[in-house]
């Protein structure tokens, strides 16, 4: 189904949040494309900048984040769009916020106010973007919450969110970001704060949605487990920035970048020794305030070239096919990374 | 809902009665009574000590007897025939003498209450969406200036420009030709005439303190997630704020009207003796000085209805306002 042209191109996306102990580079230089359909899942540990690439996308990061780079969405209808030279409180990014890219969020709990009723807020983005009579709109969130099989509908319209359990207001949040039929779903760890099998009914409702609706999904979670199951091409993302990228199956298969592998010897697995310590990647995701210079994961790198990855930064370049990585361990990069200049020969 | 509105009249009712019981235990506690400096003072002028109106008081509220007899005597006529006693020092009957006052102490309370909120609620949306703006921090340094300055010296900057630039006569609620009038179109409208002074001066802490309470409920609210979730379905800023963390923020400043209003009453005592204000405040103040019993206990009860009434209708107010609270009560 994926028909291959780009829905959104981000392209060096930097993200930086000014704070008393200095600039917090929360996204720095991340470029991505998803395509018409494509489910892309972005993996990450937390705080390296998965959520706010997210936020970026609606332009609803905190307001004193200073955004640069593009990201241009191919809309439905109309001309490419640089969604990060709109107005963040403009008519433009507001009529894409819920119609053409929509977002659901972790917290379940609390994405709802708890003050109206669950049918106030989905009719409410409706109204918004689809049709501004009431009673059309309550048609349509009835038929969206029956397609995300919420048993009587019609009622638990009228509920508020705090008498629905956590999968129910979890299915409602989707049902409140389909209802407008977006183009592309941003979802942040939706299925993080729910238990396993609410979890996996959620995963197999969204992909049955995504066939239904042909959407492209951009997936956002540090549950490799989900990823296997959801999506079809992985960006893996450390320090605000993508490290590698590939499809699902190179990706679990042929992991290239050391913090990739790292992370998916991390990863419990069935049927596995289970009498061995599950390996963990040594120390923290530092905080990417005044990060020095060279490769962000070189501190905790367990083959790092030393005199290489601590002071050169190494691009993101395409390896094998169709499987990009950013690391000196593999040849074309320090090719490319010679071409550009920021390595002299000697220095392999 | 119902039954919760009837099971909170019950519980104001109770609260009532036991209100009335340490009321009148308090006011008694001071040794000597009015009755007795009376009599002192009539015997040191070489009258006789026991003049025949001082018998029929002391027969008519049971003076000489234990104090659980004087309640009862008190009480009594004041539930059956809202006979709210005599006034030993104004030779009257308590009621008359209170219910003007109490009429304009509500009028003010309430004045000032509107007050306080239309001036601190835009002030507070303004600091909480500009936050750290200039704006804010002007609103901040007069909030905290506001609540600093002592309300008497306020009203007493007050008299000197009403009188100054407006001719107004400076304190009281009325014109000295409207004083003693009755009620007319034309005494109303002195009395609106009069009001911003009192309202203002009343006023200013409780608007300082609702800014500072309202701007940090925002800001809080801002962060949460159910925010950012409206944001991404498209509502503009100004709907969003107003329909998601303002109502949210609302509560605390509406479970505060309840005890908003006796601060009010008590706070404005002072402001009410500078200005002259023909309020509960000073006459209050002087009946507990001069041990006149029945005018102070008849004043402490309706402010303690006042109060009780204002909680019960704060409350009421937050569940018809937020489902949760509904919700909780009905269960």
């Amino acid at each position: 189904m994926s028909q291959k042209s780009p829905l959104l191109n981000i392209d060096n996306l930097k993200v930086h949040l000014p704070l008393e102990e200095g600039v917090l580079k929360a996204v720095d230089g991340l470029s991505l494309t998803i395509e018409h359909g494509q489910t892309l899942g972005l993996v990450g540990e937390s705080g390296c900048g998965k959520s706010m690439t997210a936020l970026s996308i609606l332009r609803i990061a905190p307001r004193f984040a200073q955004t640069s780079g593009s990201i241009v969405l191919h809309p439905r209808s109309g001309p490419p769009l640089d969604l990060v030279g709109l107005d963040a409180e403009g008519k433009t990014i507001r009529t894409i916020r819920g119609g053409e890219i929509a977002m659901i969020f972790q917290e379940p709990m609390t994405s709802f106010s708890p003050l109206y009723t669950i049918g106030n807020q989905v009719i409410e983005a409706i109204r918004l973007h689809r049709t501004p009579d009431k009673q059309a709109a309550r048609e349509i969130a009835v038929d969206m919450l029956e397609r995300v099989r919420i048993p009587g509908a019609s009622q638990t319209l009228d509920k508020y969110p705090q008498e629905l359990s956590g999968g129910m207001r979890q299915r409602a949040m989707i049902a409140m970001a389909l209802s407008c039929h977006p183009s592309l779903l941003v979802a942040d760890e939706p299925t993080t704060a729910l238990d396993v099998t609410v979890q996996a009914q959620v995963l197999r409702l969204m992909r049955d949605l995504q066939a239904e609706f042909g959407m492209s999904i951009l997936y956002i979670t540090h549950d490799l487990g989900v990823i296997a199951r959801m999506v079809s091409e992985v960006a893996v993302m450390y320090l605000g920035r993508i490290v590698e990228q590939a499809s699902v199956d190179s990706l679990f298969h042929a992991p290239h970048h050391p913090y990739t592998q790292a992370l998916l010897k991390s990863v419990p697995r069935m049927g596995k020794k289970s009498k061995r310590r599950l390996d963990s990647i040594q120390g923290n995701v530092p905080v990417p305030i005044n990060t020095p210079k060279g490769c962000g994961f070189f501190p905790r790198c367990p083959v790092a070239i030393p005199g290489l990855c601590d002071r050169v930064d190494p691009p993101l370049v395409p390896v094998e096919d169709g499987q990009r990585v950013r690391c000196f361990l593999y040849p074309e990069v320090v090719a490319v990374a010679e071409q550009q200049g920021s390595i002299a020969h000697d220095v392999q | 809902m119902g039954r919760y509105i009837a099971k909170r009249f019950l519980y104001v009712l109770f609260v009532l009665g036991l209100v009335s019981l340490v009321v009148f235990y308090i006011i008694n506690l001071p040794p000597g009574s009015w009755i007795e400096n009376y009599a002192l003072e009539l015997e040191a002028a070489g009258s006789p000590a026991d003049s025949s109106e001082l018998t029929f008081l002391r027969g008519r509220y049971g003076l000489d007897q234990p104090l659980h007899i004087q309640y009862l005597r008190w009480i009594g006529p004041l539930l059956t025939e809202g006979d709210f006693g005599y006034s030993f020092e104004w030779r009257q009957p308590v009621w008359p003498l209170i219910a003007d006052r109490l009429l304009l102490t509500v009028v003010v309370s309430l004045a000032s209450l509107v007050f306080v909120y239309a001036v601190a609620i835009p002030i507070a949306l303004y600091s909480a969406t500009h936050q750290y703006s200039f704006g804010d921090y002007l609103f901040s340094f007069l909030g905290i200036f506001g609540l600093a300055t002592p309300s008497f010296l306020l009203a007493l900057v007050f008299m000197v420009i009403m009188l100054r630039f407006f001719g107004v006569s400076p304190g009281g609620l009325f014109s000295p030709e409207y004083l003693n009038a009755p009620w007319s179109p034309a005494r109303v409208w002195d009395l609106l005439i009069h009001l911003p002074v009192p309202v203002i001066v009343v006023g200013t802490a409780g608007t300082a303190s609702v800014i500072r309470i309202l701007r940090s409920q925002l800001l809080d609210e801002f962060q949460k997630q159910y925010v950012i979730t409206a944001r991404a379905k498209g509502v503009s800023e100004s709907r969003l704020i107003l329909k998601y963390p303002f109502r949210m923020a609302l509560n605390p400043i509406i479970s505060n009207i309840g005890t908003l209003l006796p601060a009010i009453v008590s706070g404005s005592t002072i402001v009410a003796i500078v200005l002259g204000l023909p309020m509960t405040g000073p006459l209050l103040l002087r009946s507990i000085i001069a041990q006149d019993t029945y005018v102070a206990a008849g004043i402490l009860m309706m402010l303690s209805v006042m109060t009780v009434l204002g909680v019960l209708i704060s409350d009421l107010l937050l569940a018809w306002l937020d489902p949760r609270i509904r919700f909780e009560k009905s269960n």
